[in-house]
């Protein structure tokens, strides 16, 4: 492709969030309404008639999630796939769940390609499963907030701040590469074992899951770090572990404080 | 008998059925056609016994975690 302005072929990568068609914004609303064809993949079955009935070309990628199948292939496989359907000078419009581009290696991958390869390709943001749990268990992403992989924790030995709130996603497959239908207790046990060494065994952690229908309460279960692997734990769980301990206050910004401008001297801590 | 997932899929393209559903639960879900138990199942039950309903009621048996990334 020479200029991408003269073609129709573009790529726009939406989010429909964790309720989706009730958290899917007007913009993503009108891009899946327009597009010659969109593909898409939510996380449960259903709602997606509305999808369908917003446009007529909607096939879910939900069929290459074949049981105990590597999910590095499934995720090469979902790339491709929409780029096959780009490649065909089609205006694509592809949703996932939650937001494109917040845990999410295929969407952002296939905007990539995209543009490589000289097509005109965006993403639109969604709302996310830690937006959710913002709303839902009362915490401020600005008091500091650490997320990571619970696997990508344990495999590279990360040491988080135990001051500073964390939200570790898919709990429920631990140092799993194939899809499954099932919850693993056994990565649950390891990623306990660690926790309890950074936070105490009696350090309250939260299981949350975000109701993925337009209609139903989130999942909230408080429990102990060594019960973590005994705890109800479905398969898009999120764990949110609050702050062990308060910061302590830096000595040198207190030195520094008599110095500072006045706004500084008014939120410095000593 | 109207299905559960129909109701879903109504809430999520509809704004103003939505509206109404948050402003009276029980009546809106009565008037599209849900039984008791139906209506038990959306709000008092853990996502999981209403994850189990709708595959049920679509057929799907043995779902995957559908993960986008790792």
């Amino acid at each position: 492709m020479s200029d991408p302005d003269d073609s129709a072929a573009s790529l726009t990568v939406v989010g429909c969030g964790i309720r989706p068609g009730l958290h899917t914004t007007s913009e993503a609303r009108a891009r899946l309404a327009r597009a010659d064809k969109v593909l898409y993949l939510l996380a449960e079955d259903a709602p997606t008639t509305w999808l369908h009935t917003l446009n007529a070309s909607a096939e879910s990628l939900a069929p290459l999630y074949r049981l105990d199948r590597p999910r590095a292939e499934i995720y090469e496989d979902i790339v491709e796939t929409i780029l096959r359907w780009v490649r065909k000078d089609l205006d694509v419009c592809v949703a996932f769940y939650g937001h494109p581009g917040v845990f999410d290696d295929t969407g952002r991958e296939a905007v990539r390609r995209a543009r490589e390869e000289g097509y005109r390709a965006r993403m639109l943001p969604g709302i996310s499963a830690a937006d959710c749990l913002f709303v839902d268990l009362g915490v401020d992403p600005a008091d500091g907030l650490q997320m990571f992989d619970a696997t990508d924790v344990l495999v590279h030995g990360r040491t988080p701040d135990v001051t500073v709130q964390m939200i570790l996603w898919q709990i429920s497959v631990i140092g799993g590469t194939r899809t499954t239908g099932t919850v693993d207790r056994s990565g649950l046990e390891v990623l306990s074992d660690r926790l309890a060494e950074l936070y105490t065994g009696d350090h309250e952690v939260v299981v949350y899951e975000a109701s993925p229908f337009p209609a139903g309460e989130p999942t909230i279960e408080r429990c102990a770090v060594r019960d973590l692997a005994g705890a109800n734990v479905s398969g898009l769980a999120t764990l949110y572990v609050p702050p062990r301990s308060e910061p302590s206050p830096s000595p040198s910004a207190r030195q520094r404080r008599a110095s500072a401008p006045e706004a500084f001297r008014r939120t410095a801590p000593g | 008998m109207a299905r559960i997932v129909d109701f879903l899929n109504k809430l999520a393209e509809d704004p103003a059925f939505e509206a109404r559903f948050d402003k009276n639960k029980k009546k809106t879900m009565a008037d599209f056609g849900l039984n008791q138990k139906q209506q038990d199942l959306i709000l008092k039950e853990p996502i999981k016994k209403l994850k189990d309903e709708i595959k049920k009621e679509l057929g799907n048996g043995g779902a995957v975690i559908l993960i986008k990334r790792g």
